[in-house]
């Protein structure tokens, strides 16, 4: 049986008390400290017996400490043990009267100012790295409080935006605690300046759980940070052939399409699919056009949801959204279209209004709204929620056809997929 | 700048310069001194000395002299002899003005 054990470190080198206090605990258990290496403490197994420990901050390169600082420390009393993770020097006697190895304590002023500083440096590495963190977006939609959490988290809910919102937390701890650590160091400056002395015995053990969850996790969470600097968080749909899309195409856009006028018009009919936490199926149709500047749009967005109350949390949470617009930032919105230059156009101040139909149909869940959003007439949108359990279709509408007509048609292609 | 801040020397200061201005000394030979000067009444812990060591250095009150085997051996200069004249009188006038009556009494 090997006479030596390692155990993790669960301090920052700045914790002095706390560190002191753990090594003398562990020489009760018959644990004494030998070596460190980044993470872990190396002990030589031996007859427990009370053993005190100080650290001293390395004046040299490396903790080569001098001959002669050594003889000094020897005569005090004090044996040199070894280094702490190379900033500090760890002495250990079992004289309980050798002098303390500051006997003033005002000259542990400036290397704990340095240790200060070492902190302050610290945490404001680790807030810079959580504010450059790229998970603000969908966390805005949350916070807005509009729509559903599921409605939020539909369009980046992947593993890999989970774990950047684990990152994202993770470094706001690791500034919190760098940020108290740097005051706590600053306090103890100040209590010292004032003829205080550097506490002994404190007690370390909350601080030894949250060092044991956090202080590992510092390098892989660099390292992360890094990486998902270079990543882009969304994941991008990938195209698929739009003839295998069974879903209804409203006659207008159909006919549109067949016209070809290339320098009058813009066409477009895309089919993407994509995976999600929350929707492990999710296809989206695109067909638009514009002919002579009248724009005809039709969208369909499919979704397999995980459970069916994700998806009517889904409707009602968009449902929701549509309908109790920010109207503040509608304003804000058309107001900046209008001034930019590049849209020539000039909102006249009309609000949009909707109107909200719900009925069941064969077994579906329909939500229509009519979005008004514009005075004249043809100033219609058509917005479609047709939902059987789990399985849903969201259309968006923009042309002179009613959707209701192809309503049985949508029913039939959620039956289909299912 | 040193005068200022050590306007008021501490007991391990003024020891420590006591030491050296009775000859050049190491670290070793400073500790052993003060600690038989004082009758083991002032202790200066290792840590304590090399960071008086350092700080008297850099303010030129103590030189570093030559290497004795692995020994640094410094000596005081002429600030720092100063330094300690001032602090005895200082203290000398304490004690005289402390056995001395008070002229109102």
């Amino acid at each position: 049986m090997s006479k030596y054990v390692k155990r993790m470190i669960p301090f920052e080198s700045s914790d002095i008390p706390a560190i002191q206090k753990w090594l003398e605990d562990m020489a009760m258990q018959g644990l004494f400290y030998k070596g460190c290496g980044l993470f872990c403490a190396e002990f030589e197994k031996g007859e427990p017996r009370q053993t005190r420990y100080r650290l001293d901050f390395c004046d040299v390169v490396a903790c080569d400490i001098p001959e002669e600082k050594k003889e000094i420390y020897e005569t005090n009393g004090w044996q040199v043990v070894g280094e702490f993770k190379s900033d500090l020097i760890v002495l250990c006697t079992d004289d309980p009267d050798a002098p303390e190895i500051y006997t003033d304590h005002s000259h542990l002023v400036k290397p704990l100012k340095k240790l200060a500083f070492k902190h302050m440096l610290y945490y404001i590495a680790f807030l810079m790295m959580f504010l450059n963190t790229r998970i603000g977006y969908p966390l805005q939609i949350l916070f807005d409080g509009k729509g559903s959490v599921v409605g939020a988290l539909i369009e980046i809910g992947t593993l890999k935006y989970a774990l950047y919102v684990v990152l994202a937390l993770l470094l706001l701890v690791e500034f919190i605690v760098q940020l108290r650590r740097w005051r706590h160091l600053n306090k103890l400056i100040k209590n010292i300046e004032r003829g205080g002395e550097l506490p002994q015995g404190e007690s370390y053990k909350s601080k030894a759980r949250a060092g044991r969850v956090l202080i590992p996790l510092r390098i892989p969470l660099i390292i992360l940070w890094a990486v998902h600097v270079v990543i882009p968080i969304y994941t991008y749909d990938s195209a698929i052939d739009p003839s295998t899309v069974s879903l209804p195409v409203p006659a207008e856009i159909e006919a549109n399409m067949q016209v070809r006028e290339p320098n009058l018009s813009k066409k477009w009919f895309d089919v993407y699919e994509r995976s999600d936490l929350l929707s492990p199926t999710i296809i989206k149709v695109r067909y638009g056009d514009t002919l002579h500047s009248q724009l005809s749009e039709y969208c369909v967005d499919y979704y397999d949801m995980r459970c069916e109350s994700f998806a009517k949390e889904f409707v009602e949470g968009k449902i929701d959204e549509t309908i109790n617009y920010d109207r503040l930032e509608y304003k804000q919105h058309m107001e900046a279209i209008s001034a930019d230059e590049r849209f020539e156009y000039q909102w006249n101040g009309y609000m949009p209004e909707y109107t909200l139909s719900e009925y069941e149909r064969d077994g579906a869940e329909i939500h229509k709204i009519i979005e008004k959003y514009g005075e004249p007439e043809n100033c219609i949108r058509q917005i479609m929620y047709i939902r059987i359990d789990n399985r849903l279709l969201w259309v968006w509408y923009q042309g002179a056809d009613d959707q209701t007509d192809y309503i049985d048609e949508y029913i039939d292609y959620l039956k289909s997929a299912e | 700048m040193a005068r200022k801040k050590f306007s008021t020397l501490t007991e391990p200061m003024f020891y420590l310069l006591m030491s050296l201005s009775r000859g050049n000394k190491c670290g070793i030979d400073i500790s052993g001194y003060i600690s038989k000067k004082s009758g083991g009444r002032v202790q200066l812990g290792p840590g304590t000395l090399y960071a008086l060591l350092a700080e008297f250095e850099q303010e030129g009150i103590i030189k570093y002299v030559g290497i004795d085997g692995k020994r640094k051996t410094y000596s005081i200069t002429e600030l720092g002899e100063k330094m300690y004249n001032d602090e005895l009188s200082r203290l000398r006038q304490c004690i005289i003005d402390a056995e001395g009556g008070d002229e109102d009494e």
